[in-house]
């Protein structure tokens, strides 16, 4: 996996290519917009992270440069501007995620590989019914079973089950869930979200002989498809 | 920052001056052609009247050589010199042979006056004013062949009519002409001392960055409602930069205690040398940091939210949905707390709104709610309409916020829990009465019917 960082604060590009490389990926650095463009047309990266205000050529500008080529590399936009305008700004730009400056690595780590993971499964068919280990989830008829047993839901926990379940053996964070799964941009002070996940884990775990649902400490969650002896 | 010339300078190039004089110019040309056109008529009616006078004199002159002969004829002349006692003609008699017969007059013609079938002018001298010039009409007629008689009128009365009607007409010209141009120019002094007053006052503004001047309202005209708007914009302005100052006093108020804090923290960290510790230093300062990203989140949402530069997305929305996906998100967390949180909200109150600003002061609200509510206490959110707007209100049985707390609570920084156990920022409320405006809308503290802390907000319908 090799990716690109269009970021023209050196050390902080630095340190994300530190940080990104920690987690096994590698990447190339570009400090201008224009550097950004050529070195994003000439090689073949899977993943671009650019920074939006940009010396000579701004990262919105590149980055519908690039689409307009017709290239489909899922790019990740960084911005320290944070209001919802933006956000909705750059994802019409073609970006396919919006993390505003400063972010937790964590962060980072989970919303890269839920892109990453996305344009794995990007030309598949319609799904009907999705499946984690011996979870079933029917999109059509809405039931949800683990190991043949109906697990009843709440349709927001439905949502946040699909969510997790889409995202299965990797990480996603309380901020990426608050998006995905309640459409609110804002951080509330309190866990609000640990509380669904924890009715979520009762009604999905509790009578199971192991847990699927996990919390991975200092970062968010994680739905297992295969048993985790370490995690019990 | 331009600024009008000194004295008669500006006055003369000022608008209203410079319509004066052009309307002045327009005046005096339209008032030129009038003068002209009524000379002309003038003119005109007059010369008719002196010429109808010949044709009658020729007529009457005709009947009494009709009845006599030249002799009948010439003393009809000299009667008629005479009995009228008008002097202000010449009759002139040739006979075939082209001698004078007659000449009697105060007009002295010239001794062959051209010959005309109609009348004509010609200039003459008037006898009795020491052959002063004159124009005359004059007429000529044969009579039987064997005479020629000749009539001239002066047209001295003409002119001095004339001349007295283009006096009168020059001088009330003159007089209207300086009437508007000294109104004009008062007009115009007036109105560069007020527009002078508001360029003196921005002046004022730009050079000492004082916003606290303002301009004086006078009357009841149009500059009266300029000053109040410009007021109204010095009022906002410096409403802002009075927001703005706060905020970087806050900032170095609430940024500079976490961040000496971290800096002591890794200092000493680093003296002592202990790498065993590195670990630890370094969790409470991502600790640190996060708080520190938190109320600087708050403080930018904030100030761009006062200042009105938040871009705010309205759109017609559900506030009943919104209302009850907010009781969704907090109700799990509120029974774990043990808390009973009830919620009344009726369906389909639609208001124009951005979601996200309003969920978010909300989940602000809720927040305390929840965090200050003791076990098996209370949290009420209901929602209705009370005259043509939409009422939310959150009530609880939490601690409340002491009578002389209430009125400070939306200021930024103030907490009410003085010992600061529980995590915040201190801005949260300020957000909310920030967001809540944004909306038209506002937000009031009052009495609990639960003993807690009883929010009312109201926001316009659609």
């Amino acid at each position: 996996m090799r990716f690109l960082i269009i970021e023209d604060d050196a050390s902080a590009a630095d340190f994300l290519k530190k940080g990104l490389g920690g987690f096994g990926y590698d990447a190339d650095v570009a400090h201008d917009g224009d550097e950004g463009l050529t070195m994003a047309r000439d090689q073949d990266y899977d993943l671009w992270l650019i920074d939006v205000m940009l010396p000579k050529r701004d990262g919105l500008s590149v980055l519908k440069s690039l689409r307009d080529d017709g290239r489909h590399v899922p790019a990740l936009i960084l911005s320290a501007r944070g209001q919802v305008d933006d956000r909705v700004e750059g994802l019409r730009a073609g970006g396919d995620d919006y993390v505003v400056k400063p972010y937790a690595l964590a962060e980072l780590q989970a919303r890269i590989e839920a892109l990453l993971r996305r344009t794995k499964s990007f030309d598949t068919h319609p799904e009907t019914e999705i499946v984690v280990g011996d979870l079933h989830m029917d999109l059509l008829s809405r039931a949800v079973t683990r190991a043949g047993q109906e697990v009843f839901l709440k349709p927001r926990e439905f949502r946040l089950l699909e969510y997790l379940m889409r995202h299965a053996d990797s990480v996603v964070t309380r901020t990426m869930l608050l998006e995905n799964v309640w459409d609110y941009f804002f951080d509330p002070q309190t866990n609000v979200v640990d509380v669904h996940i924890s009715r979520l884990r009762y009604k999905l775990d509790k009578y199971f002989p192991y847990p699927m649902l996990h919390t991975v400490r200092g970062s968010g969650y994680t739905l297992r498809s295969t048993r985790d002896p370490e995690a019990e | 920052m331009g600024r009008l010339l000194p004295g008669a300078a500006a006055l003369l190039l000022s608008t209203p001056a410079r319509l004066t004089l052009a309307l002045s110019a327009l005046y005096v040309a339209g008032t030129l052609l009038v003068f002209f056109f009524l000379n002309f008529q003038l003119h005109d009616v007059l010369t008719g009247q002196v010429d109808k006078a010949l044709i009658e004199q020729k007529t009457r002159l005709l009947m009494q050589y009709k009845e006599g002969s030249s002799r009948a004829l010439i003393s009809a002349i000299r009667a008629e010199l005479q009995n009228r006692g008008q002097i202000d003609r010449t009759y002139r008699v040739i006979d075939a042979k082209g001698l004078k017969v007659l000449e009697v007059g105060d007009l002295q013609l010239p001794p062959n006056l051209p010959l005309s079938k109609g009348i004509s002018e010609i200039e003459t001298r008037v006898i009795s004013k020491e052959g002063k010039p004159a124009k005359a009409r004059y007429l000529i007629f044969p009579i039987a062949n064997q005479l020629n008689v000749e009539i001239a009128r002066s047209m001295e009365t003409t002119e001095e009519v004339m001349a007295g009607f283009r006096s009168a007409f020059m001088i009330s010209m003159a007089l209207i002409l300086s009437l508007g141009l000294v109104g004009g120019w008062l007009l115009a002094k007036r109105f560069w001392r007020q527009i002078d007053d508001f360029n003196q006052m921005a002046m004022k503004i730009f050079n000492s960055g004082n916003l606290t001047s303002r301009m004086p309202v006078k009357g009841n005209d149009e500059f009266s409602v300029l000053a109040k708007n410009m007021n109204a914009i010095l009022d906002k302005m410096e409403k802002l930069f009075q927001g703005v100052r706060q905020v970087s006093d806050n900032i170095a108020h609430d940024l500079r205690s976490p961040l000496s804090r971290l800096r002591v923290d890794v200092e000493v960290t680093l003296q002592e040398n202990n790498p065993q510790n590195y670990r630890m230093t370094l969790d409470r300062v991502l600790t640190e940091l996060q708080n520190m990203q938190d109320i600087f989140q708050s403080l930018l949402s904030l100030g761009q939210a006062e200042a009105g530069s938040m871009k705010i997305r309205k759109k017609p929305i559900d506030l009943s949905q919104l209302l009850e996906d907010i009781v969704e998100l907090y109700g799990p967390l509120a029974e774990d707390k043990g808390q009973i949180f009830e919620a009344h909200i009726p369906s389909k109150l639609m208001i124009d709104g951005d979601r996200q600003l309003l969920a978010q002061a909300l989940s602000n609200l809720l927040d305390n709610a929840v965090k200050y509510v003791p076990e098996g206490g209370k949290i009420t959110l209901t929602a209705e309409i009370k005259n043509d707007k939409a009422e939310i209100q959150l009530d609880d049985s939490g601690p409340g916020i002491p009578q002389d707390m209430r009125k400070k609570v939306f200021d930024r920084f103030v907490r009410v829990d003085p010992s600061r156990t529980l995590p915040g920022t201190g801005l949260g409320l300020s957000l909310v009465k920030a967001f809540i405006e944004l909306h038209q809308g506002h937000i009031t503290l009052s009495e609990s019917r639960l003993g807690g802390t009883l929010f009312s907000i109201y926001l316009p319908l659609k």
